[in-house]
């Protein structure tokens, strides 16, 4: 049941592959098949698994094809088939290659999502990166290149970083926490190893999120992959990092965690206000999304730092509200760049809301999911993540604050450049096309009802961020002193 | 119900494509019902007892909450989904209705001259905007709040920018958006510090019996939440020091400006503050920095409104100052008046916008006064209209603005904060100096104009403007009732101390300006004039300090870092595994799929070698 999950966009890309790249419908078709196999497995998350031994490894570790479904597998996993299957119909236009590429990308996500054994995690891990790169040279912009080669630079230096640390893991005998998430015992780990171990895979993961200063590789490629791609690895790509914060490096080295947060904390403000700043300065509208996607996880990683409960939570629900808000935003600047044939440079532009006013609607919605406008789905998690941020150091939450309001005025720049002023020439345009509008409705639809009520997100989380408490239990004493700060600072 | 019949309305008209009169009577209909039903949940009881003027005390005795589930939770904090109905609450509920319900027919005449898709957006952005003030004054929770808080925020900047393709209206709506994320950040953070200090953020937890007494154990939390809440209440409030986007925000539609911005969102922030008197009561200084802080605003917008020519921008000034009262008013504990002013300046300010609307109507949307003159006869309705606000603004009894104000002066004054007061008595000296100079400028004198006077009004202009101008004479009974209701007392001492400032103010402004000739009006013209009228060179301050930093640090991390330095290091690395590569292998080509090979090839072995080994 769990492997048709990451299965059925597989195989639908192979099929696409093999039948000489007809057929591309087939890509979104199976992720929404999966997509609705995954609903149905809506209130059953928390207590599916799939475990078979795969081979026997050194030290007499055992890999197992192993499987499980959390409550925080199955949002991300829901997310990426959702994400799948309307970038996918996005992208049909580009040919069947392309479709069978983002399917294969997708159903690698949700693989990764789903794993429960350390080696199955790098094997999807390592498959995400394949159809992201021959996306990026095969179907990106003039400067996809120079992109491709930093791209790689980068995310395979993870890679190798992320490999060291998992091996490591596997070595001492350290296993993932199955579904119900128990306590893991990192006794394994000798204790000179716990942070040089931990490094080794906060750099994995921070260089695929990224995070400051590993983000090097992230402008150009949202600004050269093909906007359905661009939405998809923006969206999706960029939560495998995060993921492996709470899957991995927190409940299997919470010693290490404990050491690396305040680097974590610092890099990810650093994040939050160097990617808000940029995001500031940039003419293309691509890069403006990208920086803002900086911005926006770092704040996550700072949130996840902490370790405190309000703020993991606050963390998760922002990871899905991002990927929402960051996919429209991609798909809809794509619309916009369609339209002028060449990349939305911000500065050029106006007066798009006389001419298109079901654009100009859906980029202030997105657009306002994203600066975190109470009511819509960008702000529940915020919230929370305040809080918990607060609850560790109030002068933290400060400096969080100010990347708030550079959010707002960031993306107000991007709102008010494209939509208003007079209209500029070649700004008489025609609207969104049916298709462009139900193609983005179901992400408009979710960002409204996450915003009017979260609590269905913090519902299936619960678990892992319980799990995270638990083992991470000595955190609480130092939370209350930091709050004590607070108060009286 | 209350909620949302404008909601819906908003929905109906942004998602369907209507006829234009279909969309005025969802538009304006929605909201009558909305007052309607507003009306009936007081009179009924929704409220505990003959809610509001009856109840004593009502302020501080527990609502009625209606809790319809779960917002958010994380951890041990619960965020309830619910609505919380009390005095206060219905206070603000009415006057949102009944002054929206007015205004949105004021706006039926006053935009007939747009397309049909910019009516139906007008009318749902105004239709949001009420539903948004009225979650933020029924909600149960300071996170709830928020969201009506944020929406208010939100949709003004829409209707701010209904113009869009006028830059100075685009410029005004950013500014005024990015003001109020500073306040938003500060309820934020207020709210972050409850949840830490608390551990709750509803108003039962925070405002109840239990938060009352943790606060009064913890003098610092409670000032640091005070804090943090009046750096909202200023942001929305346009109070010092986050005051600037107000006079700007002019650049909206003029019913807008009565709605949005005289009459009910920018009374927002005296709702935040008399909602947290536990707050505000177990901290003294919060209360004082907020006091003062109104009562600065109060006068110093006062000194700007004295030397304005654009006479919206008056307006807007004159509103600061007005707000400001109220502020000072409800954190030095007055709050039945603070509240009362409340209800009175909804009656007058939105008069004297409608007023001049009318005017603008006439004089092809004219500001500048030094262009007007003469009105008096072509614009009879305007003119006694204003006059009415005017009177009403300036707090000459018995019109209504005296009786909040008076009240409010009178609570600073047993309050015991004489800074406070005495700015407050300047303010009451300008006042009505300021809004008669306006007022003879406009109507007194010769017409100066260039273009011709069309006066022409319909009568969904007229009608809302009568009950309005109604309500500035007679509204006084409603500030009175809703004083005695709540346990003030009217002071005569007070009284006439107010009283006399008035008509000194009146005086001066009429021993100068009767005449309605300009030429008296030359003394306002110097580089004081010029200074004052740039608020005291903060818009300089605030541009040199913040916003050009700011873009200019951003300049500098694109190009400095983004654009050579982090390059430049991966080029460095570049090189080095090039390097590498041609002294270990004959791969390298040059070609980047070799080298992307060769990583697979090494990251693969390597695994291999973890496994096996």
């Amino acid at each position: 049941m769990l492997t048709l999950l990451w299965a059925l966009p597989v195989a639908a890309a192979l099929a696409i592959a093999v039948s000489a790249r007809r057929g591309a419908w087939l890509g979104p078709l199976a992720s929404t098949a999966a997509l609705v196999l995954a609903l149905a497995l809506w209130s059953r998350a928390g207590s599916l698994s799939v475990a078979t031994p795969w081979f026997h490894g050194a030290y007499g570790s055992l890999i197992s094809y192993s499987l499980g479904l959390s409550g925080l597998s199955l949002l991300l996993v829901v997310l990426t088939l959702l994400l799948t299957a309307l970038c996918g119909v996005a992208g049909l236009r580009y040919g069947g290659a392309f479709v069978a590429w983002l399917t294969l990308l997708g159903g690698a996500a949700t693989g990764m999502f789903l794993a429960r054994d350390l080696v199955l995690f790098y094997v999807f891990w390592e498959l995400m990166l394949i159809p992201a790169y021959f996306l990026l040279v095969g179907f990106g912009g003039a400067g996809r290149r120079a992109a491709a080669w930093k791209f790689l630079l980068y995310n395979i230096g993870g890679s190798v970083a992320l490999l060291v640390g998992v091996a490591a893991l596997v070595a001492f005998g350290v296993t993932m926490p199955g579904v119900g998430v128990g306590p893991i015992s990192a006794a394994g780990v000798p204790a000179a190893a716990v942070v040089p171990v931990a490094v080794a895979l906060a750099i994995g993961f921070a260089v695929k999120t990224p995070i400051w200063p590993l983000h090097g590789w992230v402008a150009d490629t949202y600004a050269e992959l093909p906007a359905p791609a661009a939405a998809l690895v923006g969206a999706v790509q960029s939560k495998a990092g995060l993921y492996g914060m709470l899957a991995i490096l927190i409940p299997m080295l919470p010693g290490g965690m404990t050491r690396l947060a305040p680097w974590l904390i610092a890099a990810g403000i650093v994040s939050a206000l160097y990617g808000a700043l940029c995001a500031l300065g940039a003419r293309d509208a691509r890069r403006v999304l990208a920086y803002s996607s900086v911005s926006h996880l770092g704040l996550i990683t700072v949130a996840f730092a902490t370790l405190e409960p309000a703020a993991l939570t606050g963390g998760i629900v922002q990871m899905v509200a991002h990927a929402l808000f960051t996919a429209g935003l991609f798909l809809l600047v794509g619309m916009l760049e369609d339209r002028l044939a060449g990349p939305v440079d911000v500065r050029a532009l106006g007066g798009f809301a006389r001419w298109a006013p079901g654009f100009a609607g859906g980029l202030i919605l997105l657009g306002m999911a994203a600066l975190g406008l109470p009511g819509l789905a960008g702000f529940p998690g915020e919230l929370l993540m305040m809080v918990g941020i607060y609850r560790y150091s109030a002068w933290l939450a400060v400096l969080a604050g100010i990347a708030l309001v550079l959010a707002a005025a960031y993306m107000l720049r991007l709102i008010q450049l494209v939509l208003h002023g007079e209209p500029q020439s070649g700004a008489a345009t025609r609207d969104l096309g049916g298709g462009e509008k139900w193609l983005l409705a179901p992400l408009a639809l979710l960002v409204v009802l996450i915003g009017i009520w979260p609590h269905p997100i913090p519902q299936q989380s619960s678990g892992a961020v319980a799990a995270i408490e638990q083992l991470t239990g000595a955190q609480p004493a130092a939370a209350a002193a930091g709050s004590n700060q607070g108060g009286n600072g | 119900m209350t909620l949302l019949l404008p909601l819906a309305g908003a929905l109906i008209l942004s998602l369907l494509r209507l006829p234009r009169r279909v969309q005025g009577l969802v538009g304006a209909g929605s909201i009558l019902l909305a007052f309607l039903s507003g009306l009936l949940m007081v009179s009924s009881g929704g409220g505990p007892g003959p809610y509001p003027f009856a109840a004593h005390g009502a302020l501080s005795q527990p609502g009625v909450e209606v809790q319809l589930g779960t917002w958010l939770a994380a951890g041990t904090l619960r965020i309830p989904l619910g609505l919380w109905v009390d005095g206060l609450t219905a206070v603000f509920v009415l006057v949102i209705t009944g002054v929206g319900f007015l205004i949105h027919v004021y706006s039926l005449g006053y935009m007939a001259g747009e397309s049909d898709a910019d009516y139906g957006r007008y009318f749902a952005s105004m239709n949001l905007f009420v539903a948004a003030m009225l979650l933020l004054v029924l909600a149960d929770s300071f996170p709830l709040l928020l969201v009506g808080w944020a929406g208010v925020g939100f949709t003004s900047y829409l209707l701010i920018g209904f113009w869009y393709t006028r830059p100075a209206a685009v410029v005004a709506a950013r500014k005024a958006f990015i003001l109020n994320t500073v306040g938003d950040v500060g309820l934020i953070l207020a709210i972050a510090l409850m949840a830490a200090r608390l551990g709750t953020v509803d108003f039962t937890g925070v405002l109840g019996p239990a938060g009352a007494a943790a606060l009064a154990a913890h003098p610092a939390v409670a000032t640091w939440i005070g804090l943090l809440l009046f750096v909202a209440a200023a942001a929305k409030s346009a109070q010092l020091p986050l005051q600037a986007w107000l006079s700007d925000a002019m650049e909206g539609p003029t019913p807008v400006s009565a709605l949005i911005h005289a009459a009910t969102m920018v009374t927002a922030g005296v709702y935040l503050i008399a909602r947290t008197q536990a707050v505000y009561a177990a901290s003294p200084a919060a209360a004082a920095w907020a006091g003062d802080l109104g009562a600065l605003t109060a006068f110093a917008a006062a000194t700007v409104g004295v030397f304005s020519y654009d006479i919206k921008r008056l307006l807007a000034y004159s509103t600061m100052s007005q707000v400001g009262y109220m502020i000072s008013g409800v954190a030095f504990g007055a709050v039945a008046a603070g509240v009362s002013h409340v209800v009175t300046h909804a009656f007058f300010k939105a008069l004297l916008f409608m007023a001049v609307g009318l005017v603008m109507h006439a004089v092809s949307d004219e500001r500048d006064m030094r262009r007007m003159g003469g009105l008096a006869r072509r614009l009879p309705l305007a003119r006694w209209g204003f006059l009415a606000g005017a009177l009403a603004l300036a707090g000459i009894p018995p019109f209504a603005g005296f009786w909040s104000k008076d009240a409010v002066m009178g609570g600073l004054l047993h309050g015991g904060d004489l800074f406070a007061y005495a700015l407050l008595a300047l303010a009451a000296l300008l006042t009505p100096f300021y809004i008669f100079r306006a007022y003879y400028l406009t109507f007194g004198g010769k017409y100066r104009g260039e273009g011709e006077v069309h006066p022409h009004a319909s009568r969904s202009l007229q009608w809302p403007t009568v009950v309005l101008a109604v309500l500035a004479v007679v509204g006084g009974i409603f500030a009175v009732l809703l004083q005695s209701g709540w346990g003030t007392a009217l002071d005569p001492g007070s009284m006439a101390i107010s009283t006399v400032l008035a008509l000194i103010g009146w005086g001066a402004a009429w021993s100068i300006y009767r005449g309605g000739d300009i030429r008296a009006d030359a003394w306002t013209a110097g580089a004081l004039g010029a200074a004052v009228r740039s608020e005291y060179g903060w818009e300089g301050l605030w541009q040199g300090a913040l916003v050009r930093p700011a873009h200019g640090v951003a300049a500098w991390l694109l190009g400095a870092w983004e654009g050579r330095a982090w390059p430049a290091a991966q080029s460095a690395t570049a090189a080095g595994a090039a390097a590498l590569g041609h002294g270990l292998s004959l791969w390298q080509s040059g070609l980047v799929r070799r080298y992307a090979l060769s990583m697979f090839c090494g990251a693969a072995l390597l695994l291999l070698w973890a496994l096996v080994r």
